[in-house]
């Protein structure tokens, strides 16, 4: 099943973050269920990019999640008398919401490994649909049973359950790793692999909607708690699961699963009836207003951090001048990625902030060393003797900078800090790893939907371009103005 | 009898092993005009700039108004700024703000003048120095020689006790120098306290009261300009008078 790179990350700060607490809490005094009756919402983390467990459905003009997991989710809310309310955030971030406190519970077809269970508490597994291949029907004769598969080339989701299988069952085969499973069907679909490894469902899903494609059983054997999907609490939630159980003993007595697998691939058939990327405008329309607000907000807190970084470092306290040059060298040299993730879990845990605020406060803050440096470029670019005829009419220190040395240095950098602004709208794409639903997430919830691998990427980078090339014009327009003075 | 508005002891100044100044002494006297000539490289700048703290002197005493400034803490100095004016070789203008705000700056930031008042008085010191109808251009549309004028109205506006002029014509276009030099005149008739590094003999002859010759860091003659132009004492002065002369 799913597991990327976000999911082992987090796993490793959630880790080291109970290791510094001082481990997790005892759960003698378990009021998991009755804190929700009182608040009367059972709030469900998922990550709706995996039909036909879950994915967005568009329904009266609205997209919403769908799919057997959020049909699960229904029943367990109807039977504990509470309110559903399913909130959408990365794979990856889904267990660290359920840590933190930030949901109840996650339902996202989540394998209860052992290595999960360290970190959070599981229900009973409520579905196990086993591990398939997916190939092109063209080669089904070639590969017919996946015993054939011996030497052949084989994808995988990076770090996923399939790739881990594939590793140790077909170690004389060729294996190939992707962080998407689209872009492994595409990849299949080129002739680059032979076979994916998918969860039974998704593999059936894909073979259903796309005639190119056929299913072979992969024979694993295996363990059901390493393949079965089981709901995610946090640890010492007793209350809540034995009612979640109660709630899965009561869909397999009646039989429930297959019912909730038709819906979502009514949904699904729904979703392939139009995939062109006009029927999907709202996806790409919410993830460009996501990514503008967090660009504007990230560049003008940058700007401000930028200054004041430059300030600190022209003070002749020593102390001040040598925090900003820290700051500033540990941004430049460690990758935003971390920083976002830093930001997210670490801080973001302290202070409960959502994946948004943290992504736009992990991004003002990469950005302000950046356009320090930028602006401290300007300043040293300047004749000395601007200093000096300053000083020679007693102007302040700050008077100085304020009045003549920072407005000259502002227009001399204005085509670089136009450059940092254009790579922040760029950059802010990182934000999807911790769920942000940016153009980046969106576009991948699109791919997912409609099985389309390059379509939706095109749009996005179309909407990428045109906001930098506006950007750049305003820019532009800018600089002409400030050289007309 | 005159009274001295500056008094150097013994000034030194050295950029890392190179001695630019090797212990200047002197008297600056009030409402006069000192100029001071030489050869390049000579340290007549240097001195300058050690004098109004833009270079810290390596040792020795400046005294103004009965302070040592090289012993000033930075809070005294900010008070310096206002009472020892300076005109630059590259005028050193603000190209971001316009002519009248080049020299309201100071009225309204260090005078704490209100802006009304700033203004009327920096129009003053612009007409003073025929600059009044350029007041709302930016630095960059102007001539060399109106820059200069500007900085010197800049300059001025302040109400310096001193006033020091750093080769004030050097960068300037042949045509343009008349017209800085005027002005220059002008003040010296007004009793201004001036220092004058420049290239300009016969500007010098004619203005100072007194001439320092410098050579190699060291004040080598110091006379009225009628003596060092014509009879200096000193062998080197009178080897750079000769070859100023003839060129």
């Amino acid at each position: 099943m799913k597991r990327n790179l976000g999911i082992a990350l987090a796993t490793l700060l959630i880790f080291i973050m109970s290791v510094v607490a001082g481990g997790t809490k005892a759960s003698a005094d378990d009021n998991s269920l009755q804190k929700m009756k009182d608040a009367g919402v059972l709030r469900v983390a998922t990550s709706p990019d995996y039909p036909p467990f879950e994915f967005q459905a568009t329904i009266d003009g609205k997209s919403k999640d769908v799919g057997m997991d959020i049909e699960i989710a229904k029943q367990i809310a109807k039977d504990l008398g509470l309110k559903l309310k399913v909130m959408d955030m990365d794979f990856g971030s889904t267990l660290v919401a359920v840590q933190t406190g930030k949901v109840d519970m996650a339902i996202t077809g989540v394998n209860p490994t052992e290595a999960r269970r360290q970190s959070v508490d599981f229900s009973k597994i409520y579905y196990n649909g086993g591990q398939a291949f997916l190939v092109n029907k063209k080669q089904l004769k070639e590969f017919n049973n996946a015993k054939k598969l011996h030497g052949a080339k084989i994808g995988a989701q990076t770090g996923s359950l399939q790739h881990k299988l594939a590793k140790q069952d077909f170690s004389d085969s060729d294996i190939q790793s992707m962080d998407k499973t689209p872009n492994l069907i595409f990849a299949l679909k080129n002739g680059k692999l032979d076979a994916v490894g998918l969860e039974k469902p998704v593999a059936e899903a894909y073979a259903a909607n796309n005639k190119d494609f056929a299913m072979i059983d992969a024979g694993y054997k295996l363990d059901a708690n390493e393949t079965g999907a089981a709901i995610a609490f946090a640890k010492g939630s007793d209350s809540l699961a034995s009612e979640v159980n109660k709630s899965i003993d009561k869909i397999h007595k009646n039989n429930w699963i297959p019912k909730y697998l038709k819906t979502a691939g009514k949904y699904m058939k729904d979703n392939l009836q139009d995939t062109s990327m006009m029927h999907y405008w709202k996806y790409f329309y919410n993830g460009f207003l996501n990514t503008t607000l967090i660009s504007v907000l990230a560049v003008i807190f940058g700007i401000l951090l930028g200054i004041l970084l430059v300030l600190m470092k022209l003070s002749s306290w020593k102390l001040l001048s040598w925090t900003a040059t820290s700051y500033i060298e540990i941004v430049r040299g460690t990758p935003m990625m971390v920083q976002v993730l830093l930001v997210y879990f670490g801080l973001g845990a302290v202070l409960n902030l959502s994946a948004l605020v943290a992504g736009t406060i992990a991004i003002a803050l990469n950005s302000g060393a950046y356009v320090a440096e930028i602006i401290r470029g300007g300043i040293n670019s300047l004749d000395k003797g601007q200093n000096e005829a300053a000083a020679s009419i007693g102007l302040s220190k700050v008077d100085t900078l304020r009045f003549v040395i920072l407005p000259q240095a502002f227009k001399n950098i204005w085509p670089s800090l136009g450059n940092e602004f254009i790579s922040v709208v760029k950059e802010s794409s990182i934000v999807s790893i911790i769920g942000v639903s940016d153009l980046i997430y969106q576009l991948n919830v699109v791919r997912a939907d409609t099985y389309r691998a390059v379509a939706p990427i095109v749009v996005v980078m179309a909407i990428y371009f045109l906001m930098t090339f506006t950007l750049t014009r305003l820019l532009n327009h800018f600089e002409r103005k400030m050289n007309n003075d | 009898m005159t009274k001295t508005a500056i008094e150097l002891q013994n000034v030194e100044k050295s950029f890392k092993d190179n001695l630019v100044l090797k212990g200047v002494s002197g008297q600056i006297e009030e409402g006069k005009v000192l100029s001071i000539i030489g050869p390049s490289g000579s340290g007549k700048s240097t001195l300058l700039r050690t004098i109004n703290q833009l270079e810290k002197p390596t040792s020795g005493g400046v005294f103004f108004e009965g302070k040592n400034l090289v012993e000033a803490t930075s809070k005294e100095l900010k008070h310096l700024g206002e009472s020892i004016g300076m005109v630059f070789q590259s005028f050193n203008l603000f190209p971001n703000h316009t002519v009248l705000k080049n020299v309201t700056l100071g009225l309204v930031r260090v005078k704490k003048m209100d802006e009304a008042e700033a203004k009327k008085t920096a129009n003053d010191y612009l007409t003073k120095v025929g600059m009044d109808n350029k007041a709302d251009a930016y630095p960059a549309s102007l001539s060399g020689g109106q820059k200069q004028r500007v900085a010197i109205a800049r300059a001025l506006a302040m109400k310096p006790k001193v006033l020091f002029f750093d080769e004030p014509t050097s960068a300037l276009d042949p045509e343009n120098v008349g017209e800085v030099l005027k002005v220059i005149q002008e003040l010296a008739e007004e009793k201004l306290t001036m220092v004058i590094v420049t290239h300009e003999m016969a500007f010098a002859k004619k203005v100072a009261d007194k001439v320092w010759f410098m050579q190699d860091g060291q004040l080598v003659e110091e006379d009225t300009p009628g003596v060092i132009f014509n009879h200096p004492k000193h062998e080197q002065t009178q080897h750079f008078i000769e070859q100023v002369l003839l060129d």
